[in-house]
């Protein structure tokens, strides 16, 4: 992340709804600065490497070779389960 | 490698998922690519809310997926893709409506490869299928590829020419 001393000024206006302004607002004092300055802290981190995908995954990996599923069994069980959720989501938007 | 030569790419929930959850296995390198630049991830609001909904689904709730790895998850990738905030509905698709957003979001992010291992996207490369042969004709540039083809692609284009101008080939 940029040091005060390395950051440079970028004027921009942005195009958010008044509840998001609010939020940003609110979020922005909780965190003791202002709301640019806030929103500086976020686009900064926006474009840090992101973390490793072992980093992410931490324990879940291990559980997954624990439970002895190959990865092909996994898919298919993944995709039942997604086809359910679409299912009954819908199921529940219906009139 | 420069935005220009990456492969501009929309990925199924699953294959999010699924690396969360196997991350040697093919969806596991196919993010691991996004992450490490080689690829251009497109994502919406209604996919990353698929990938959100992973730790209600028994088998990632078993396994361990949390909210907050989820979250995790979400939050890196958000730091390599692009979030496509209007995805206009030119495509729609009776046998599961939801696979259409996927189909609808590679279209407005002008991204020519959805990465899936979802039966109803994938038949639509399927020539043999009446639909499939409609959807080709309508979108000739766009392809659905399981994980390991488009893996497979991946490697071939970077072993033919790794960052090297034409010319130089």
């Amino acid at each position: 992340m940029a040091t005060p001393s390395q950051s440079i000024e970028l004027p921009l206006t942005l195009h958010v709804s008044e509840q998001t302004k609010d939020a940003l607002v609110e979020r922005a004092a909780a965190s003791g600065t202002d709301l640019a300055g806030y929103l500086s802290v976020i686009a900064e981190q926006t474009v840090q490497r992101p973390m490793s995908l072992e980093q992410i995954c931490g324990p879940v990996y291990q559980n997954f070779l624990d439970s002895g599923m190959t990865d092909d069994e996994l898919s298919d069980v993944l995709e039942k389960e997604k086809h359910l959720a679409r299912a009954k989501r819908r199921a529940g938007q219906a009139p | 490698m420069s935005a220009a030569k990456r492969q501009r790419a929309v990925y199924d929930c699953n294959i999010y998922v699924q690396a969360l959850l196997n991350l040697n296995g093919p969806a596991g390198t196919c993010i691991r690519s996004a992450l490490e630049d080689r690829v251009w991830l497109f994502v919406s609001e209604p996919l990353l809310s698929e990938i959100r909904d992973a730790p209600n689904k028994p088998t990632p709730a078993r396994l361990g997926v949390t909210i907050e790895r989820t979250e995790t998850l979400i939050a890196n990738i958000l730091k390599v893709a692009t979030v496509v905030a209007e995805v206009p509905v030119v495509f729609t698709y009776d046998r599961d409506p939801d696979d259409a957003h996927y189909v609808n979001l590679a279209l407005a992010a002008e991204a020519k490869l959805i990465v899936s291992r979802d039966r109803d996207l994938l038949d639509l490369m399927d020539e043999s299928r009446p639909e499939a042969r409609i959807f080709q004709q309508r979108f000739p540039s766009l392809r659905i590829l399981e994980p390991v083809q488009f893996l497979r692609e991946l490697t071939a284009e970077k072993s033919e020419a790794p960052d090297m101008h034409p010319g130089l080939r």
